[in-house]
Order: C-alpha cells, then sequence, then structure tokens
C-alpha cells in the first residue's frame, strides 16, 4: 500500500518537475535542422502525446504504467523498460558488489574503532572514514584511473569487460554469476577485474559512513550491563564483540545500510559515467541532458521501487534481530 | 521549582556544556584551520592569487613549479590561482544553499513537529519522496528541466536536501515536546511560548548546528558533481568540479584535476570534522535516531 | 574453617583526568565454601569494584594491588585465557538489574549454553540438557519453554533466577552475587535470597553477597564485612556484628534499620552524606559523621584490629565501650 502510495507520489513529483521545462524535448531531441522544421516538431510531438494538456498526458502515462508500460524513450526510440532491463544488471552488478565491499570494511573498521576509543587506531579510523565520506566520487575515480589503469596498468580502464571478450549466456545479466555459471573462468576473472576498480570508488562514501555509524552504535551498546555478563561468563572477546555486542548494534546500522541505497545511486551516476559502465546511471545522465523525459521518470520510478524494497526488507531484518520489535 | 532547573537535568542541553571538551580532539583544530584558512581565501583570492583565474598564458600544460605552483591548463590559465578562486564560487554557494535549505526544512520540520496531524503528514510524505529518489537524479532532472546553470543547480540541490533537515528538526522538536520536563513545565502552568524557547530550542539547536557543518559538506559535493556533469557552473569559471572536468580529458597533465579535488577533499573534510566532533559533544544518539527514524 | 578465597589488601585506582583516584583501599577478606559472606556498605563505598576486581572486569583505566588468591591463584594478575577459564568456571557474578544484565535479543537458550559449549566442551544436547536442569534448580516453571524465551518476556525475579542459572552453569566455587535483590519486589526477594542460600549450601559453593541492605544480610549471612569509603570498618560474624556492632558506622547502619520487635522505636538515620572516592576526608573516612569522633580520628587512619571478641574493627574509642560507661 505505501509502496503504491509512493509510486505515485514519485510518478506525479518526477512528472510535474520534468514537464514544466522551458526547454523544448522536441528541439532537444531533435537536432538543429529538424528543429527548425515546424512539420517534425509537430510530428515528434504528436508521437509521444506532447500536444495534450498536462493532466491528459499524466492520466494516459499512469494508465499505461499500470500495465507495465513506461512508455517510450525519446532518445533510443525504445520502450523504456526494454532499456531499463537492458541496463539495470551492469548497475545492480557494480551497486551490490560496492555495498558488500563498504558493508564488510565499515563495519569491520567500525567496530575496530569503537573498541579503540580515543586511541590513536581510533584516530587513525576517523580521518580514514570522515575522508571517505569527504572525497568526491568523481575526483577519486579519476584519481584511482589515472593511477591504476594510466600509470599502472593494473586493471582495465573501462567498460564491463575487453573489447575482445563476449559476454557470458544472459542468465542473470550479472557477468560475474553469468561466466561462472557457464563455466568461463577467463570471462569471470577479466569481469571482477573491470569491476573491482569503480566498485571500490563507489564504496568509498559508504565506507565511512557505515564506519561512522557502526562506532556509534557499538559505543552505545558496550556501556550495558549484558555485554559485562557476557564477559564475566569468560566468552572470548571476539564472541563477546560479535556474538553479542554487533547483534544489539544492528538495527541502527541496518538502517543507515538501507538509506545509504540513495548514496549508492547517486555515486552510480558519476562512476559509470566515468568508467563508461553501460548501467542506468550513465544512461540516466543521458536522458537528463537530452530532456528524454518518460526515461528520466522510468528511471526515478524504478529507483524508487528498489529504495523502498530495500527499506521493507531491513524493516523486516529489524523483527528477525531484535525479538521484541517481531512479538509487537 | 522552574522548568528551566529541571531542564537542566536534560541530555542535550547539558551537551553544550561538553563543547569545550570537543577542543581537545586535535581533529577539531584541524577542521576549524582548514575551514578558516579557506574561508579567508575565499574572501582574499584577488589579492591572494598570482594570476588572473581566467587570464591565458603562453605556457600551456606546464607541469608546477615555481613560476606556476600548480601548473597550468589546457588554455595556459594558472591553476594554483583557479584553485583559490575557485574558492570564491563553492564557499558562498554552499552557504547560500545551506541557508535556504535550513530555512526551508527548518521551517517545515518544525511545523510538522509542533502541530503534528495532517500538517506533519504532508510535510513528511513530501519528504518521503524526494528521499525515495537519490539526489542527483532528482538534481539532474531539475537542472535538466530548468536548463545548466549555477544558480539552477543550487535551486537543485535546496530541493533534495531540505527533507533531510525536516526530518531532523521535525524529530528533535517531538521527542522534547513528549519529554518529561516540557509535560511538568506545562502542568507548573508556563505557557506554550515558553516551552518553545526555553525547552524546545536548546534542545534542536545543537543538533541542528552540528547538522549544518555536515550539510555544508554535502552541499559542496552535490555542487561540484553537478558542475562535474555540465550541470553547474560552465567552462571558463574557475568552478571546482568544472576544473576536474577539465582535468579528466587532460590524463596526461594530472595537476589540472587532481589539485581543485584536493581543494574540494579538504574544505568538505574540514566541514567533516567540525561537525563529528560536535556530534560527539552533543548526544549522537538524538541525531541517529531523527535521521534513521 | 580454609578460605577458598583469600583476598588481601586489595587496592583499586582509577585513572581520572586528575590523576588517580582510589576507590578500594586495602581490603582484606577470606571467604570459605557453603558460606554466604556479606558485603555492606552504602554505594559508592567499593563494594562493586571490589567484586569486579577479582573478575577482572574493571573499568578501562583501573589499576589494582595486592593479591586475591582462590586456590593459591592469584585473581588479581591472571591475564588472557587464564583470566577467561576462571570466569564462570571458578568464579561467576550475578549482577544487581536482570533488566539490563540479559541481552535482549539472545534467547535464554543461547545464553544459558553459550558458555557450556565454549567453557566445558559440550555439544548442543548435552548443553540443552544441563540448561534444562539449571532452569529447574533454580525454580523457572516450564523450563524447556522457557529456553525458547527471550528476557523481555520474563518477570524481574525470574529474570533474576535465570541469572543466577547462567553463573551457576559451570558450576564455579564462587557466586559473586552483586545487589541481587535490590532492583525486586520484597515478596519476590525472599524467594531469590532462599534460593542463594540453598543452592550455597547444596552445592558447597561460596557466595559473596554485595548488598547496601543489612536486612538482608541478617537473614542469610555466615559472616558480614562492613565497607565505607573504600575501607572495611567491621567484619566478623554475622549474629556479633549486626547483634553488637562496635564501629559506629555499622551502628548507625544497624540503628537506620526497622526493626520488627519494636516498632515504635524511632529509626536513626547516620547524619550527613557517605563520602564518594573524589571527596574522601583524611583520617577515618567516618569522622565528619560519627558522633564519637576526636581529634585524632581526622589525623590517623585507624588500623583494623582483632578484638577479643573474634571480628575485626578499625575504630579505636569503641563505642561499645563508650556507650556502656556513659
Amino acid at each position: 500500500m505505501a509502496l503504491v502510495f509512493l509510486c505515485l507520489g514519485v510518478s506525479v513529483m518526477a512528472f510535474v518537475l520534468t514537464h514544466i521545462v522551458p526547454n523544448d524535448p522536441a528541439v532537444a531531441n531533435l537536432g538543429d535542422r529538424a528543429s527548425s522544421d515546424p512539420v517534425a516538431v509537430r510530428l515528434y510531438r504528436e508521437h509521444f502525446g506532447l500536444d495534450k494538456p498536462l493532466p491528459v498526458q499524466y492520466v494516459v502515462y499512469l494508465g499505461n504504467l499500470l500495465h507495465g508500460d513506461l512508455g517510450e524513450s525519446e532518445q533510443s526510440r525504445r520502450a523504456v523498460r526494454t532499456d531499463l532491463a537492458e541496463y539495470i544488471p551492469a548497475t545492480a552488478e557494480l551497486a551490490i558488489t560496492s555495498m558488500v565491499l563498504a558493508c564488510l570494511l565499515g563495519i569491520t573498521l567500525g567496530v575496530i574503532a569503537a573498541l579503540r576509543r580515543n586511541r590513536l587506531t581510533d584516530q587513525v579510523l576517523r580521518v580514514v572514514s570522515l575522508g571517505g565520506m569527504s572525497t568526491p566520487q568523481f575526483w577519486l575515480a579519476l584519481v584511482a584511473l589515472y593511477v591504476f589503469f594510466y600509470q599502472l596498468s593494473w586493471v582495465p580502464g573501462s567498460g564491463r569487460l575487453d573489447a575482445a571478450v563476449l559476454p557470458p549466456p544472459h542468465l542473470t545479466g550479472l557477468f560475474t554469476i553469468d561466466s561462472l555459471a557457464a563455466g568461463q573462468f577467463d570471462v569471470f576473472v577479466n569481469s571482477v577485474q573491470h569491476l573491482i576498480l569503480p566498485a571500490c570508488v563507489l564504496a568509498a562514501f559508504n565506507m565511512g559512513l557505515f564506519t561512522r555509524f557502526t562506532r556509534s552504535a557499538v559505543l552505545e551498546v558496550l556501556e550495558n550491563d549484558y555485554v559485562r555478563t557476557a564477559r564475566a561468563k569468560g566468552l572470548p572477546e571476539l564472541t563477546v564483540v560479535f556474538r553479542h555486542v554487533l547483534r544489539a548494534a544492528s538495527p541502527p546500522i541496518l538502517t543507515v545500510v538501507g538509506l545509504a541505497f540513495g548514496n549508492v545511486m547517486t555515486g552510480t551516476v558519476l562512476v559509470e559515467n566515468i568508467f563508461s559502465w553501460p548501467g542506468i546511471g550513465q544512461y540516466s545522465y543521458r536522458s537528463a541532458t537530452a530532456l528524454d523525459l518518460p526515461a528520466i521518470v522510468g528511471v526515478m520510478l524504478f529507483v524508487a521501487i528498489v529504495y523502498i524494497l530495500v527499506n521493507m526488507v531491513v524493516d523486516i531484518l529489524y523483527g528477525v534481530v531484535d525479538p521484541r520489535i517481531r512479538l509487537a | 521549582m522552574s522548568a528551566a532547573v529541571i531542564n537542566s537535568n536534560n541530555r542535550l542541553t547539558t551537551a553544550w556544556r561538553r563543547i569545550p571538551g570537543a577542543w581537545r580532539q586535535p581533529l577539531t583544530v584541524v577542521g576549524l584551520v582548514l575551514a578558516a584558512s579557506w574561508l579567508v581565501v575565499a574572501l582574499l583570492a584577488p589579492w591572494i592569487s598570482p594570476q588572473d583565474p581566467l587570464a591565458q598564458g603562453p605556457a600551456l600544460y606546464q607541469a608546477p613549479s615555481a613560476a606556476h605552483l600548480l601548473g597550468t591548463d589546457e588554455l595556459g590559465r594558472d591553476v594554483f590561482s583557479r584553485v583559490l578562486w575557485g574558492a570564491r564560487i563553492s564557499i558562498p554557494l554552499a552557504m547560500l544553499l545551506v541557508s535556504l535549505a535550513f530555512t526551508i526544512g527548518g521551517t517545515l520540520g518544525g511545523l510538522a513537529g509542533y502541530l503534528g496531524g495532517w500538517v506533519d503528514e504532508v510535510v513528511m510524505r513530501g519528504a518521503d519522496f524526494v528521499f525515495a529518489v537519490p539526489t542527483i537524479l532528482l538534481a539532474m532532472a531539475v537542472v535538466a528541466a530548468l536548463g545548466p546553470g549555477l544558480f539552477h543547480a543550487v535551486l537543485a540541490v535546496v530541493l533534495v536536501s531540505w527533507p533531510g533537515i525536516a526530518r531532523v528538526v521535525r524529530g528533535l522538536v517531538r521527542t522534547t515536546m513528549e519529554s518529561e520536563y516540557v509535560a511538568v513545565g506545562r502542568l507548573l502552568g508556563s505557557p506554550t511560548h515558553r516551552a518553545l524557547t526555553v525547552d524546545v530550542l536548546p534542545n534542536v539547536a545543537g543538533p541542528v548546528i552540528v547538522l549544518a557543518a555536515l550539510e555544508i559538506g554535502n552541499a559542496i559535493l552535490l555542487l561540484s558533481a553537478l558542475s562535474f556533469l555540465g550541470l553547474g557552473a560552465r567552462p571558463p569559471d574557475a568552478e571546482w568540479g568544472s576544473m576536474v572536468s577539465t582535468g579528466a580529458q587532460h590524463f596526461e597533465a594530472w595537476w589540472i584535476g587532481v589539485f581543485p579535488g584536493v581543494a574540494i577533499v579538504s574544505i568538505v573534510l574540514a566541514f567533516n570534522f567540525l561537525g563529528d566532533s560536535l556530534r560527539d559533544a552533543f548526544d549522537p544518539k538524538a541525531i541517529i535516531k531523527a535521521r534513521g527514524a | 574453617m580454609t578460605a577458598l578465597l583469600s583476598v588481601r589488601d586489595l587496592r583499586v585506582w582509577l585513572d581520572t583526568a586528575r590523576g588517580p583516584l582510589s576507590i578500594v583501599d586495602g581490603v582484606s577478606f577470606d571467604i570459605a565454601s557453603g558460606q554466604v559472606f556479606g558485603l555492606a556498605g552504602e554505594s559508592g563505598s567499593g563494594k562493586t569494584i571490589t567484586a569486579l576486581a577479582l573478575l577482572g572486569l574493571l573499568p578501562a583505566g583501573a589499576r589494582t594491588d595486592g593479591s586475591a588468591l582462590l586456590d593459591g591463584t592469584d585473581l588479581l594478575t591472571m591475564r588472557g585465557a587464564q583470566r577467561r577459564r576462571t570466569r564462570g568456571r571458578e568464579v561467576a557474578m550475578v549482577f544487581q538489574d536482570p533488566m539490563s544484565s540479559l541481552h535482549p535479543m539472545l534467547t535464554i537458550e543461547r545464553q544459558l549454553t553459550e558458555h557450556l559449549r565454549y567453557q566445558l566442551g559440550m555439544g548442543g544436547k548435552e548443553a540443552r540438557a544441563r540448561a534444562i536442569d539449571l532452569l529447574t534448580e533454580v525454580r523457572i516453571p516450564d523450563p524447556e519453554a522457557a529456553l525458547r524465551g527471550y528476557p523481555h518476556q520474563f518477570s524481574g525475579g525470574m529474570r533474576q533466577r535465570i541469572q543466577i542459572a547462567i553463573g551457576l552453569a559451570c558450576e564455579p566455587r564462587l557466586l559473586i552475587a552483586d545487589e541481587p535483590t535490590t532492583a525486586l519486589d520484597v515478596t519476590v526477594q525472599a524467594g531469590i535470597l532462599r534460593l542463594l542460600h540453598r543452592l550455597c549450601q547444596e552445592k558447597d559453593l561460596a557466595v559473596m553477597l554485595i548488598t547496601h541492605d543489612l536486612g538482608v544480610l541478617s537473614a542469610l549471612a555466615d559472616t558480614v564485612t562492613v565497607m565505607y569509603a573504600g575501607r572495611i570498618v567491621e567484619g566478623g560474624p554475622t549474629a556479633q556484628v549486626m547483634g553488637r556492632s562496635r564501629h559506629p558506622y555499622t551502628r548507625g547502619l544497624v540503628d537506620s534499620l526497622p526493626h520488627p520487635e519494636a516498632a515504635d522505636r524511632a529509626l536513626v538515620p547516620i547524619a550527613g552524606d557517605p563520602a564518594g572516592p573524589e571527596s574522601r576526608p583524611s583520617g577515618c573516612a567516618f569522622h565528619p559523621r560519627c558522633r564519637y569522633a576526636e581529634a585524632s580520628c581526622s589525623t590517623t587512619v585507624p588500623p583494623l584490629v582483632r578484638t577479643d571478641d573474634g571480628r575485626e574493627m578499625a575504630c579505636p574509642i569503641d563505642p561499645l565501650v563508650a556507650t556502656l560507661a556513659r
């Protein structure tokens, strides 16, 4: 229910936002010569329904949306749904990899910082994590490319695979998984090589964010009596930290991880453009500059749905982690 | 017993007294010094930069040297001067943007928290919509719709950053209003405006200051990202994001893109250091909870 | 009577911004198996810190001196694996607040069996069977269902019983109970105290019962030791310390207790506030509140001496004599 409500809201917002444009999409998409031809402009407008009043356009759009039709991209002249289906797996592979990296690193470093509170390690980690949160991703991406590709040639520069390598047979669209499923180990290695740098760049911000949040959540839990109880039982410190402390600290960490999916999408727009990664980040940038309204609204809707789903999963996980919520 | 006495038991208010402790953190001092020096640079750039940031010289692609501390770019402009002048664009804009966002977000969030009911509902649902769409997508859509340009980019960033502030302010106002000392104050017959000024304001002000420090950093990041994408400042302007973008096309002359980025990192880091240590001084939970709720 | 635990001249300092702060200042006592050793005193007197020192659970920045020999092994100097083996298996502790001392998100089974598995190397089934035995022993109804439950589903008294079961799981020889009944209703208190007493006798367990409530000790403890401001002021068999207290502070504590057979007698509170670690008076720390105090009390620390009736006391004035002579 909330999902439907939010989708409606997002679609209205996106629709209004993109339709009050002083710029004319017809001009933007037809090019200079065609846009000076009134017939071409009129045909273009009729084709995309731009000649009708705005509310009518919206109702038509909503009607199509109910059938899963996101409209036709004014730029690629294909159904937005087809475009999205093509670009989503690439972004998914990048975003998921970077989130996993950010979670593993961020939570571990946050725990260490909390246990070493106010000592040198904590200060160093404070600089590292705040540094991650303060570095513009587009700049980090360029510096990483310059160092690891241009100077050291450790990784390939752009794209998901070398030009000479054929994509693995389509299964999930995630090249790493598909190539393993098909037993093409060389393709797997190649895709990991392409994936590693953009994923690390994308993970930097969230790694910092997770470190800060984990640190404060763990510090708060450490003050609790039950941590002392666990120690009094003679459990090893690692068990105390990971079973008792981290368990209790997990709800706020889960919250941030859920919210951080927004940061990842912001990052993908920049990182995908720099690494020529054929995902929806690049697609949405192209659509935005070309004023491709159906495509922009389509991407927004898709991302909003992902955001909502992720946060629903987070809500479910709260219950899994904390029995008091489960029963309430 | 007056409401003020009861108030002194409250954690947020006592946190004000812990601020001096924050200065013992070396990183707070680093942040303060960095931020202050950037402010000075922004004020004095016309007098301290060796050259006109837009003046094209004969020496193109010069590596950093004594003549050009940070080298020259593809049009022979002095990168050092351009980086210094960049502070005059990013810092005032970020401040303007954050004060706009705080005025809008603070007012809406405060009203939502204080009045509750349908006002709360409308404001928070609006915030939800904005939250559900990644900031840069929304900003890109706004800029694309209005046309590229620094001012439009600022408007776009304001549009995406008010909900975060509104949420925090709303959460703080609500928890303060629901707290026992406000209830006791009411029982003792203190009027509503007194509750607002004595109880709510001091409790909201601290975390909001922390948030402002962190928001300035985020605003600079987002603004420079839009400029990098060509949606904010346009090329001749000495804006850090678009300078990095220029540098991306001239890989062999790394100094063109690297130094403006270093400038962004240092100023954002400065505000994050400040915000982080202030947050430690204030109740860290208040902000986390208000943000996560 | 041979002592299981023998503490000698235990001192604890806490590092603060203004230098080290003495919390426990030279405490010595013995605890024997099968006996309840009562440690009494107001909050801030160092009782809990003494107990935490035995388990090595002092807060960061704390230093200890002296010795605490458990069967000849010093608890204070232990490190690493040896320390962990001692916790739970030799010395277990039950904390004051049963609401906050159990992990809110883990099942009772997990909290009751994890140290069985780790410390005693039990398998899942074995540990579970032992957990059921333990819950039965502390009189939890329907132990099997209780194992599946979470702390918030139990009442305060039940949670305290579960804490005791957790403490007993690895069959320690010394159980430290820190204010185990303070957070509970009076009716529930009695049950917990009876349980502790029974366990102590059945299992030949040494119990160190820490409380500010002398009434609790009079019913249960074999010996009572009274602490004030980090030092022991009086100690000995319960009947003597409670019935014929000789230290002015102990007398003050006893006089401030309601007496069942003399309900009409006025309760006499001790004047003044207890001295915290930051502001300990010189000499005998109790002298500003003591009605028998003499000039020398503020300059010299009275030594803890064994008296002719078999107790230890740290007061040169001996108010018992002083009152009789009056």
